[in-house]
């Protein structure tokens, strides 16, 4: 008497040496796959490291997704106006040097508004303002009566 | 009660490790058990041997998946199941397996692997299993084989617990009718 396990089993056997043939290539196959920067340790280590990340999407940015696609939209908006802007301004770096000569202009035109504030009247020169002295309460005039 | 593959320790921790000794282990214990199953589903060698090689080199791709390692049985024999789905596809065939004609819900009265049958009545065993719908072929096949529970059949297969009572139910029924009409 036999079980049907044993049965299917043993009327398969003749396939034995050909399913042999199919092991030996598919371990090589999962050496060779997991040799390849193992893909298989990748996406366990994937799902590891990003496995916050999805819980935060999905219980903080997906129950109020539309809020947050418009809080982008409008940053995108910022920042597509601030580029234009960008763009238009002359940078600091895109001027071209000063010369020899300009330079020299330039220190000629503060030296001349040097010379121009030295001759303006300094504070020891200005006249001190007239003090007109006030009794300082009635109180102590007062006092000063008696 | 334990299904085949539950009372066994199996390497696969150290294949999903990448260690080819656990791969040639774990490939070992299935090959011959999955062959048998994908064989009398497909009823053809060379595209049963093809599928078996699919099946394996699919599980080395995808070992991450693979959530418990106590099921890792029933995920290889879910692979193969859904590559013999995808054959009849190719060659233009009906799914057989996909028939959801029996649906009436039954309960599972004994253990079929009880069935303890006769040397001189395996070929007659064989033939009767084979007349059997391949939806019920299926299911019996996967309790024979690897005594694999309920659950384990139903999730295999992609139907519900109680489809695959019924289909085990009316499957062994059937077959002892086929048997009992052989021998008499």
């Amino acid at each position: 008497m036999k079980t049907p396990r044993e049965i299917l089993l043993n009327r398969h056997q003749t396939a034995e040496t050909r399913l042999d043939q199919i092991r030996r290539e598919a371990v090589r196959v999962a050496a060779d796959v997991n040799r390849r920067s193992s893909p298989v340790r990748e996406l366990a280590f994937t799902a590891t490291v990003f496995r916050p990340l999805v819980i935060l999407w999905r219980e903080l940015v997906m129950p109020a997704r539309m809020t947050w696609a418009g809080i982008a939209a409008v940053w995108l908006v910022i920042g597509a106006i601030n580029l234009t802007q960008a763009d238009q301004t002359p940078t600091v770096a895109g001027a071209s040097p000063a010369t020899p000569q300009d330079l020299r202009a330039a220190w000629e035109r503060q030296r001349e508004l040097m010379a121009e504030l030295a001759l303006l009247p300094t504070s020891e020169t200005a006249e001190p303002p007239k003090l007109n002295p006030q009794p300082r309460s009635d109180r102590r005039s007062a006092w000063a009566c008696a | 009660m334990l299904a085949v593959a539950e009372r066994e320790q199996l390497p696969v921790a150290e294949a999903r490790a990448g260690q080819p000794e656990a791969w040639n282990a774990l490939f070992q214990r299935y090959q011959l058990p999955l062959y048998a199953y994908v064989f009398e589903l497909v009823r053809a060698e060379q595209p049963s041997l093809d599928i078996v090689q699919e099946t394996f080199i699919a599980a080395a791709r995808h070992i991450g998946g693979l959530r418990d390692d106590d099921r890792f049985g029933s995920w290889l024999f879910g692979i193969a199941h859904q590559k013999c789905i995808q054959h009849w596809r190719k060659s233009g065939r009906e799914e057989p397996l996909d028939d959801e004609s029996i649906e009436r819900l039954a309960g599972v009265d004994d253990d079929p692997r009880e069935l303890l049958i006769r040397e001189e009545q395996q070929a007659e065993f064989m033939q009767a299993l084979n007349q059997l719908p391949p939806p019920q072929r299926s299911a019996l096949l996967l309790h024979f084989i690897e005594d694999f529970p309920l659950e384990e059949i139903a999730r295999i297969t992609g139907v519900s617990v109680g489809t695959v009572k019924s289909r085990l139910h009316y499957g062994k029924k059937a077959l002892r009718e086929l048997l009992e009409d052989r021998s008499k």
